[in-house]
C-alpha cells in the first residue's frame, strides 16, 4: 500500500505541474509563492561487488531509484526598510521514496525483507524539511526554525562545515554536500557592527540547536545497502546511543566575520557539534547473548577555526584558506575501544586526540575559447590535509581490510586534492562538469557529468568512477562505481 | 443645392476630425518597416537597420510628448550648471576635484556636464556620466524578468530575480548617508525562479577609488556566502547573451580605466522610450517612488503574437516602444585586457540625458557579434516636479547564435528607496539567502 501511496503522490505532483504548466511556481500574491521540484533518479552499478561487500550486486543492476518531491512556500509578511523591520517565513516539505528495494533487483528486495524497518526508514519518508521565520531590523537578523547553517570556505569535503548532520545513506561521497545536509531546529542571529577600524561589515553571528529537546543525528546506511561501507558480517549485536538530552549536548557556537582592508574576507569560529560518525566501543554486557555488544555513541566535539579569502589580482583568482582545530576528537584504537578483541574482556573506552584540518583553495575563471567562446571555464582547486596531534601508531579506521580482516590504518597526516571544473553552453542550459578527487596514498575518484535543461525539465547524466587501493579513502567504495540518470521538473 | 449641402457636410466632418485629432494628446508616430526602412538610414546602427529592412523589427517613429532632457531629477539638472569644470580625471581616469586635486567626498548629479569633443578625456568623462546617471536615481528595487528568446524557438524561458542597489554618489540625499568604506555603490541580485537556480545571490561593493570590486556570492549548493572573483566581467551572465559588463545606463558597468575610449563622432540616432509620455510615478507609504508600468500595452512582445497575421517581426521585438531622434555622442571602447571576450564596442550616448540607446559589439577579431539596445522610462509625478530615470528594458541580440536575451523590469520598479545599509553587510546579505 505504501508503494502505491508514494507512486500516487509522485504522479499527482507531476500531473499538477503539467496541468498548470507552472514553470515558475505559483505566485499567490506579491508576497506569497509556492514552488518546488520533483526529481527522479536511477543509478546503475557498473562494477561487480568485491571484498567484503555483501550482498554482492552485479554490474548492470539497479542500485537506486530515488524520487523526491520538494514543495516550498515563502511568504513575506513585512518588507524591511531603513526604519521598519522585515519578517518572512519559509517552509519546505520533502517526500522521498527509493523504489530500488521494492521493484529493484532480487538482492535488494531480499535485503529489505531482512532489515525492513531500517531500510524503509531510509527509503521512504515524508518530512517537514525546512521551516523558519526570518526577522531583520537594522543591524539585527534572526532566523528561527528548522534550517541549514554552514561555516567555512570548502566544497566536497568539510572542515568547518560541520554543523548540520549529513545523511550518507543514499550516496555518501557520491552526493553533493548540500543534498546530504539535514536541516535542524535552530535559533541563529547576527549583528552587524559596520566598520570598526580597518574591518568593514564586522558581523557577530551565533547559533543554538538545543540539546535538551533531542538531536537530529547523521544516519548511516544499513548494512548491505548499496552505499554502506564493506564489512564482514558481525555476530555481535550493535547498539546505537544518542547524546543525552541536555543543554551541554547542544550544537552551538559563534562566528565573527568581516572584511579587512577592503580585501581580506576573514572569519573566526568556535562551535560545538555532534560528530556524524558514532564512536564504537566493545562492551562486556552479561545482559546480551554472548556477553559482548558493540556500542556506537554519537559524541560532541569542540571546533575552533578561521577562514580567509581574498582576490589576488595578478592571477585574477580567489584564494581561499581555512583551518580548524578539533579538540579531543574521538578516535579508534582497537586496543582501547575494543580490548575484548585482544583477549582482555573488559569494556572499551573512547580515546581522543586533537586534530588539525585545513584547506587551501583557488577559484579561477578563465577563457578557453577553443572549447567555449561565450562562457568562461570555472575552476576550483582545493588541497585538504589533516594532522593528528599526539598520533598513536595503533590508530585505525573502523573499516576492515579485505581479506585480512584487520582494521585499516589511520595515517597521522592525510591529504587530498580536489578539482572541480565546469562551464556552460547553449545559453546556460547545457552544463558539463568534471569533479576529481585524488588521495596521494593511492586513490582517485572522478565524476564527469552533464546537465541539460529544457525548462521546466532538467536532465542530468553522471558517472561516478573510482580507482586505487581499496584501503584508501575514496577507493574504499571502488566496487560501487555507477552511472546515474536524473530527471527533474522544477516549478 | 443638395450637392453643396453634401460637400458642406463632408467638409464639416473633416474639419471635426482634424480638430479632434489635434486635441488627442498622443504623439504622432509613423510605422517604419521593411517597406520604408530607408528613412532610418544614418540614424540607426547598421546592425539594427538590417532588422528593419528584413521586417524583423518595426519602428514606431515620431516625437515624444515631452523633452527627455528636462525629465531628470532636479539635482541632475542643477549639476549640469554647477559641475562645469569642477572635476577632472587623473591619468588613471579617476575623478578628482580640480581645486584640491583629491577625490571629492560626494558628487551631486553627473560629474562632467558640457563635455567638448575636443577634450582628450571627453569619452572617458561621458562614460563616467553614464555610470552616475544610474546613481542619481537613488536606491533602486526592481523585479527582473530575464527572458531567453531564440529567433527560431521563440520564447524559451525566464530567470526571475530581485535587484537592490544603493548609490553613495550622484543622488543628492545620499550626501547625508554615512560612507565609511568610500563606496560608489553597493548592489545585490537574488534569483527567485526557476527553482533550480532560486536562492543564487550576488552582492557587489564598488569603491570610489580604482580598486577592484568586492564580489560575494551565495550558492545554494554550498549554503554559504563566498567571495567571488571580480575578474571575468565579459563572462555570460546566467548563461545569457548579456555579459556582466553590459548592464548599467551606458551599456557598460565596468571600471572606466579598463577600456580605451575614443570619440567616433556625434550625431543623431533613434532612441527607444516606453510610451510617448513620461511614465507616471507616485510615492508609496515607505516614501519610495513607484513607476507605473501596469499598462500591458506598453510591452507587447512579438513572440506572444506568434501565428497572428502581420507578425513577421523577430520574437524578441517589442511593438510598443516609441522611437525618437536624439542627439548622441558616438564612442568606441576597446578593452585593455587581452582576455576580455569582446573586441571593440560602439556606444551611442544621449548628449542631454547621458543614457545609452545602442551598443554594437564586435569580437576580438573585429567581426560584428551583438547589438544591445534600451527602452527608457522617464518617470514624472503628477506635479511634474519629481523626475527619475528608469531602465526597465534591455535587449541584446547575438547574431551568431540567432538568440536574444531581454532584461525586463516592468513588474516592479522603485527609485529613491529607503534601503538600509545593513542589508548590504555580510550579515545582511545572509538574510537574503536560504
Amino acid at each position: 500500500m505504501k508503494i502505491v501511496r508514494y507512486c500516487l503522490l509522485v504522479s499527482l505532483s507531476f500531473a499538477m505541474v503539467m496541468m498548470y504548466n507552472m514553470a515558475y511556481g505559483y505566485t499567490i500574491s506579491d508576497d506569497l509563492e509556492l514552488k518546488g521540484e520533483i526529481q527522479s533518479r536511477v543509478s546503475i552499478r557498473t562494477t561487480n561487488s568485491e571484498g567484503y561487500t555483501s550482498p554482492a550486486i552485479s554490474r548492470g543492476s539497479l542500485v537506486q531509484q530515488r524520487n523526491i518531491v520538494l514543495l516550498e512556500l515563502n511568504d513575506v509578511l513585512l518588507r524591511p526598510s531603513e526604519t521598519t523591520p522585515g519578517l518572512k517565513f519559509h517552509i519546505v516539505g520533502r517526500f522521498l521514496y527509493d523504489g530500488a528495494y521494492d521493484y529493484g533487483p532480487d538482492t535488494l528486495r531480499q535485503l529489505r525483507e531482512t532489515n525492513k524497518e531500517a531500510i524503509d526508514d531510509m527509503s521512504k519518508s515524508t518530512k517537514l524539511w525546512e521551516c523558519y521565520v526570518d526577522y531583520a531590523q537594522g543591524p539585527w537578523f534572526f532566523r528561527v526554525g528548522k534550517q541549514n547553517l554552514s561555516f567555512g570556505e570548502t566544497d566536497i569535503f568539510q572542515v568547518l562545515d560541520r554543523i548540520n548532520p549529513l545523511d550518507n545513506t543514499f550516496g555518501g561521497t557520491f552526493e553533493d554536500l548540500d543534498s546530504r545536509r539535514i536541516p535542524i531546529w535552530m535559533i541563529r542571529g547576527n549583528y552587524n557592527f559596520g566598520k570598526v577600524g580597518p574591518v568593514s561589515s564586522l558581523t557577530m553571528e551565533g547559533f543554538l540547536n538545543p540539546g535538551w529537546t533531542g538531536q537530529e543525528l547523521a544516519p548511516f546506511a544499513p548494512a548491505g545497502t548499496p552505499y554502506a561501507y564493506p564489512s564482514p558480517p558481525s555476530s555481535v549485536p550493535m547498539r546505537l546511543h544518542n547524546p543525552d538530552t541536555t543543554f551541554q549536548n547542544s550544537r552551538m557556537g559563534a562566528r565573527l566575520t568581516g572584511v579587512v582592508n577592503d580585501t581580506f574576507n576573514i572569519s573566526l569560529v568556535h562551535f560545538q557539534t555532534i560528530m556524524d560518525t558514532p564512536s564504537p566501543v566493545v562492551t562486556i554486557d552479561p545482559s546480551v547473548t554472548g556477553y559482548v555488544a558493540q556500542d556506537l555513541t554519537y559524541k560532541t566535539e569542540q571546533v575552533s577555526g578561521a577562514s580567509m579569502s581574498f582576490f589576488e589580482p595578478h592571477i585574477e583568482a580567489i584564494i581561499r584558506t581555512e583551518a580548524a582545530y578539533f579538540w579531543d576528537e574521538p578516535v579508534f584504537i582497537p586496543q582501547i575501544n575494543a580490548p575484548a578483541l585482544f583477549g582482555n574482556f573488559v569494556t572499551g573506552s573512547v580515546p581522543t586526540k586533537d586534530v588539525i584540518r585545513y584547506m587551501v583553495g583557488l577559484d579561477k575563471n578563465f577563457w578557453f575559447r577553443l572549447i567555449n567562446n561565450t562562457s568562461m571555464i570555472n575552476l576550483y582547486l582545493q588541497y585538504f590535509a589533516e594532522k593528528y596531534q599526539g598520533y598513536d601508531s595503533r590508530m585505525k579506521i573502523p573499516v576492515e581490510s579485505y581479506p585480512s580482516g584487520e582494521f585499516i590504518t589511520q595515517p597521522s597526516y592525510d591529504q587530498k586534492l580536489t578539482l572541480v571544473t565546469a562551464t556552460s553552453y547553449m545559453e546556460g542550459t547545457l552544463t558539463p562538469q568534471l569533479v576529481l578527487i585524488y588521495d596521494p596514498r593511492g586513490a582517485f575518484m572522478y565524476i564527469p557529468s552533464i546537465e541539460k535543461s529544457f525548462q521546466p525539465w532538467i536532465f542530468k547524466l553522471a558517472y561516478y568512477g573510482m580507482s586505487g587501493d581499496r584501503d584508501v579513502s575514496v577507493a574504499m567504495l571502488r566496487d560501487r562505481q555507477q552511472v546515474t540518470f536524473q530527471i527533474s521538473l522544477v516549478f | 443645392m443638395k450637392k453643396c449641402r453634401y460637400f458642406k457636410t463632408i467638409f464639416m466632418i473633416m474639419l471635426m476630425m482634424i480638430v479632434f485629432a489635434s486635441s488627442v494628446p498622443a504623439a504622432e508616430t509613423q510605422s517604419i518597416n521593411k517597406d520604408n526602412w530607408q528613412e532610418l538610414k544614418g540614424i540607426m546602427p547598421e546592425s539594427a537597420l538590417k532588422w528593419v529592412q528584413t521586417g524583423e523589427m518595426v519602428i514606431k517613429y515620431g516625437k515624444l510628448d515631452y523633452d527627455p532632457g528636462n525629465v531628470q531629477p532636479s539635482w541632475v539638472l542643477e549639476s549640469m550648471k554647477e559641475n562645469i569644470g569642477k572635476y577632472k580625471l587623473t591619468a588613471n581616469k579617476a575623478i578628482v576635484d580640480v581645486s584640491t586635486g583629491k577625490s571629492p567626498k560626494f558628487i551631486k548629479g553627473i560629474p562632467f556636464p558640457g563635455v567638448k569633443i575636443t577634450d582628450p578625456d571627453g569619452p572617458d568623462k561621458i562614460m563616467w556620466n553614464t555610470l552616475y546617471i544610474r546613481d542619481v536615481n537613488g536606491s533602486l528595487k526592481t523585479k527582473m524578468d530575464v527572458k531567453f528568446i531564440g529567433r527560431k524557438t521563440g520564447y524559451e524561458r525566464s530567470i526571475y530575480a530581485d535587484w537592490y542597489s544603493k548609490p553613495f554618489d550622484g543622488y543628492e540625499p545620499a550626501k547625508a548617508w554615512s560612507n565609511h568604506d568610500n563606496m560608489e555603490s553597493e548592489n545585490q541580485i537574488v534569483v527567485t525562479s526557476p527553482y533550480d537556480m532560486a536562492g543564487t545571490a550576488m552582492m557587489t561593493w564598488r569603491y570610489r577609488t580604482d580598486k577592484n570590486d568586492m564580489l560575494f556570492g551565495y550558492v545554494p549548493a554550498i549554503r554559504r556566502v563566498r567571495q567571488m572573483t571580480p575578474a571575468g566581467r565579459s563572462d555570460a551572465l546566467f548563461g545569457s547573451d548579456f555579459a556582466r559588463d553590459d548592464g548599467s545606463y551606458g551599456g557598460y558597468d565596468g571600471n572606466i580605466n579598463t577600456f580605451k575610449w575614443r570619440f567616433i563622432g556625434e550625431g543623431e540616432v533613434i532612441g527607444g522610450f516606453i510610451g510617448s509620455k513620461p511614465v507616471h510615478i507616485s510615492q508609496n507609504k515607505n516614501g519610495e517612488w513607484v513607476f507605473d508600468y501596469k499598462n500591458k500595452d506598453l510591452m507587447v512582445w512579438s513572440y506572444e503574437k506568434k501565428g497572428q497575421p502581420g507578425t513577421s517581426a523577430a520574437p524578441w521585438h517589442v511593438d510598443s516602444l516609441t522611437w525618437t531622434k536624439r542627439p548622441v555622442w558616438i564612442i568606441e571602447g576597446i578593452p585593455k585586457d587581452t582576455y576580455y571576450n569582446y573586441g571593440k564596442q560602439i556606444i551611442y550616448v544621449d548628449k542631454e540625458t547621458n543614457v545609452a540607446y545602442w551598443k554594437v559589439i564586435y569580437d576580438r577579431t573585429g567581426n560584428y557579434w551583438k547589438t544591445l539596445w534600451f527602452g527608457w522610462g522617464m518617470g514624472q509625478d503628477e506635479t511634474k516636479t519629481v523626475n527619475f530615470i528608469s531602465m526597465p528594458l534591455q535587449i541584446i541580440v547575438d547574431e551568431r547564435t540567432k538568440h536574444a536575451t531581454v532584461q525586463l523590469s516592468t513588474m516592479d520598479y522603485k527609485c529613491g528607496c529607503a534601503l538600509d545599509s545593513n542589508q548590504f553587510s555580510l550579515g545582511g546579505f545572509t538574510a537574503l539567502c536560504k
